[in-house]
């Protein structure tokens, strides 16, 4: 059933809202690296350069393991907004789209440019606690989990991978940070030595090759590669973790002067996790389990 | 048919080499040669740091401490847009310069006259990393203007027309690995490092015929499994070492056919998450004497291991001959090499501050025998030096735990940053450009989005008691000891120049564009520009008038660089050369 946008205000704005004012306060000031900012014109904090009337137009990253469940998912939303869509690939990008991975190839000023004259959304954004504060996050529309995978099936639990096989993870993720904090709780002669890895085919690829004995894999990454039967891959999945993993929560991006649309997209995604729709489309690009009784 | 494909593809392939360079011609151009580089005339700026050397140093005295209130703006030219920290080069009244997004052009150096101009075709540079943008140096040796071009190949033009000589591809541009700082030419080598910072491997430098192109060597600093330093790395895998290059100036000494360059970090700034625990980390922020025709490495040292902190020893040392007598008094002292005995005897060394961390070493520059050390600028990292120029880190400063925050002095922007150092070979004095900033960083318990390479928050901050960013200080290089240490409000990020007039020339993030008194460390002359000042000053003379000339406008890093209070509106953009000269009698 269609949510108009004025339903749809109404119902999420008290919902919503104090979330992203909440996630503002938790932003560090100045949570950048040592790198360079680019020059932004001052305009373009307050000016859109794109105007749409009744409709939206979502950037997306083709390159992407999700773009083909990003599509159907503007589909959907347009559908249950009752407005139109349109679609747009990023443009080209410095970085290159880690295979099974679902980081952005994007500088945060080429996003805040995107924004400003390209498109009003962006999907694929994974909530992060550095988000700058010209850009706000949409209740996330698929949350998921990081998974322990080992190739060898005599491995049921962590501590049956002998402790001079290292074990792999995505660096630079909150599953990796876990696990270093896993590592650091146990006693020195008990601990796994611990290989990160820039994405999470490369731990798939060492787990498959020998070169470690267990890795933290990102579970859609897993079912993508295992087109949604690791089982059948030669992939086991360890249960339950012997730690636990903050889930890695994905929505809209838009920015933080577009909180209408922020609210309604925001109540849109309700709608379509409310109703299946979402659960479908994770199914059908196998971004979970092909079978979830498995 | 066939001929008129031919024709198109052939007129495709002249178009894309040439067309970009406008059809003037530097007029009676004479081939620059070693023996200029090693020995500039005293009018030209032949060399990114003028000389081989890189001292930023000109014998040049029309401009005095006495008339330097009367500098004037001769011309000034609009640059292209991007950021601007270029480093002009003058020989024989004629400018070569780069300009960010690889325009490269020849300026009559007199009235601010374009001769030529070369616009690289460049791919899609979103594809391409950004550090590459910057065109900090460009080389000229012989009959050729070389630079480094954004998608990573070494370009040569004739020096006279503009028009391209050759290319050599160094490959991996789209791999996020490009240069910022520039080649050198070393005994017909050019030479040039890579910048890794946002590239899943490691960097390299390589040495190029300077006639025909071809590489000749290429050295990489990261050790693969077995090779010596491998034990170095914690147990990381291979495939997880990433980002060390050299992107700081190379110098070149031709008497002892040594070139010298330094290495940066890794990334993620953690070694925690970059699973490195406890390891040093060989190949990162190591100094290299190599020999620039076969790459060979004749010694190396390095002078941070364990690096945390971002703290880059890829800045350029330069070659000094002088007695050795440091200071037991000097501020800062770290350590004295065990080997070095008082004497007044002059010997060559190679001196300078090659990290953020400030710290000045000195070693014997053919034998790398660690002389001396000291800090200059408020530092907490180092926790000591010993006297073969060991280095230990404070445990109690690695960033360990995820989530928790860590004040550290310097920051990620020093201490000291790539703005060129100067040093006057007459005195004896060596001026260094930093910046009193600490930072507190957070290993981040996040998603990694695009780019973070360190991941880490952070917030920088002045050290306690300080109330200035900006700083310059003088220091004797036989002593050690400082001389003076200037200071002003917004951070130094321009490079100092020098001259035999008495005067120190930077540019600042406030617009200004200064002058000091070497000798008393007192600013006597200023002007305030469009735009912030991060280029690099030079001073040339053309029919015996001096001129000092500063590129300016766009910059980079300003926003980790606000860290003092108080309007100093340093606004970047308007790219442009000024030009200075004192009036002319008629």
């Amino acid at each position: 059933m269609p949510l108009g946008i004025n339903a749809a205000i109404a119902a999420c704005r008290s919902a919503i809202l104090p979330m992203a004012i909440g996630l503002a306060a938790l932003l560090p000031p100045g949570a950048a690296t040592g790198q360079d900012v680019q020059y932004i014109p001052r305009d373009m904090y307050v000016e859109r350069l794109q105007r749409e009337g009744n409709a939206i137009t979502f950037c997306y990253n083709a390159d992407g393991m999700m773009a083909g469940f990003e599509l159907d998912l503007a589909r959907a939303i347009g559908d249950a907004l009752l407005v139109e869509v349109s679609t747009r690939p990023i443009p080209g990008t410095q970085i290159t789209t880690p295979p099974l991975d679902h980081r952005l190839p994007l500088l945060p000023d080429q996003l805040f440019v995107l924004l400003a004259e390209d498109c009003s959304a962006l999907l694929g954004y994974a909530l992060s606690s550095s988000n700058p504060e010209w850009l706000s996050v949409t209740r996330p529309y698929f949350s998921s989990d990081t998974l322990l995978v080992v190739a060898d099936p005599e491995y049921r639990t962590l501590d049956d991978v002998p402790l001079d096989r290292p074990v792999g993870a995505r660096g630079m993720s909150m599953a990796d940070n876990r696990l270093i904090m896993y590592l650091q709780a146990r006693s020195a002669d008990r601990r796994w030595h611990r290989h990160p890895y820039f994405n999470n085919e490369v731990v798939l690829e060492r787990l498959a090759d020998g070169t470690i004995g267990a890795g933290l894999v990102w579970a859609p990454a897993l079912y993508v590669h295992t087109d949604g039967d690791p089982e059948a891959a030669g992939f086991h999945v360890i249960s339950p973790m012997p730690f636990p993993t903050p889930q890695v929560e994905i929505g809209i991006a838009t920015r933080s002067d577009n909180s209408y649309l922020n609210v309604t997209l925001g109540a849109a995604i309700q709608q379509l996790l409310d109703e299946g729709t979402i659960a479908d489309l994770l199914a059908r690009h196998r971004l979970v389990p092909a079978d979830p009784d498995r | 048919m066939k001929l008129t494909r031919m024709f198109l593809a052939g007129s495709v392939a002249f178009c894309v080499a040439a067309a970009p360079a406008l059809a003037q011609t530097v007029e009676n151009f004479q081939p620059v040669t070693d023996e200029m580089l090693a020995n500039p005339a005293p009018g030209d700026w032949p060399s990114y740091g003028r000389g081989l050397d890189n001292y930023r140093y000109s014998p040049l005295s029309e401009i005095t401490t006495e008339n330097v209130h009367q500098l004037q703006l001769v011309w000034s030219r609009a640059m292209e847009p991007g950021f601007n920290q270029i480093a002009p080069l003058a020989v024989n009244g004629v400018i070569y310069m780069g300009n960010a997004g690889d325009v490269i052009q020849a300026i009559d150096a007199e009235d601010g006259t374009l001769i030529w101009e070369h616009r690289r075709v460049l791919p899609d540079v979103s594809t391409l990393a950004r550090h590459g943008e910057r065109k900090r140096g460009i080389a000229i040796y012989e009959d050729k203007v070389y630079f480094l071009s954004w998608d990573n190949q070494v370009v040569a033009l004739d020096a006279a027309t503009g028009q391209v000589a050759w290319e050599s591809d160094r490959g991996q541009a789209t791999d996020l690995i490009s240069n910022s700082t520039g080649p050198v030419v070393a005994n017909g080598v050019v030479m040039a490092g890579s910048t890794c910072q946002n590239a899943s491997m490691g960097c390299y430098v390589t040495g190029h015929d300077a006639e025909t192109g071809e590489e000749l060597w290429r050295n990489t600093f990261i050790p693969r499994p077995g090779e010596p330093g491998d034990e170095t790395w914690g147990g990381s895998p291979y495939e997880s070492r990433w980002m060390t290059g050299v992107w700081g100036q190379l110098t070149y000494d031709p008497e002892l056919d040594l070139v010298f360059y330094g290495t940066s970090a890794t990334g993620p700034a953690s070694e925690v998450q970059r699973g490195t625990v406890g390891g040093t980390q060989a190949g990162t922020n190591t100094r290299y004497a190599v020999r620039p025709r076969t790459g060979e490495i004749v010694w190396e040292h390095q002078v941070l291991p364990r690096d945390n902190w971002d703290q880059e020893c890829t800045f350029e040392m330069l070659t000094v001959t002088t007695p050795v007598n440091p200071s037991e008094s000097m501020e800062g002292l770290q350590a004295i090499g065990a080997s070095w005995s008082p004497s007044d005897e002059p010997r060559k060394v190679l001196t300078g501050v090659p990290c953020k961390t400030g710290t000045m070493w000195t070693f014997d520059a053919e034998t790398g025998e660690f002389l001396w050390a000291r800090d200059t600028n408020y530092q907490d990292i180092i926790d000591t030096i010993d006297e073969n120029g060991l280095v230990t880190v404070r445990e109690d400063k690695i960033l360990a735990t995820v989530g928790e925050p860590m004040l550290h002095c310097p920051s990620f922007n020093g201490g000291r940053d790539w703005p060129p150092a100067s040093y006057n070979p007459e005195t004896n004095i060596y001026f260094v450009p930093m910046i009193n900033m600490c930072q507190e960083s957070t290993p981040l318990d996040q998603e990694f989005t695009a780019l973070d390479t360190y991941n880490v928050g952070s917030v920088r901050v002045l050290p306690e008691g300080e109330t200035n960013a900006g700083r310059i200080d003088a220091i004797n290089v036989e002593t050690g000891e400082t001389v003076w240490s200037w200071e002003t409000t917004a951070a130094t990020y321009s490079p100092t120049m020098i001259t035999a007039g008495g005067l120190l020339f930077t540019g600042g993030l406030d617009r200004y564009f200064r002058a000091i008194d070497q000798e008393s460390g007192e600013e006597i002359w200023r002007t305030r520009l469009a735009s912030q000042a991060q280029g690099h000053a030079i001073t040339y003379e053309v029919d015996g008038r001096q001129y000092v000339a500063i590129p300016a406008g766009g910059g980079g890093g300003t926003a980790n660089l606000a860290v003092t209070p108080g309007n100093w509106d340093g606004i970047t953009g308007s790219n442009a050369i000024y030009v200075f000269a004192l009036p002319q009698n008629d």
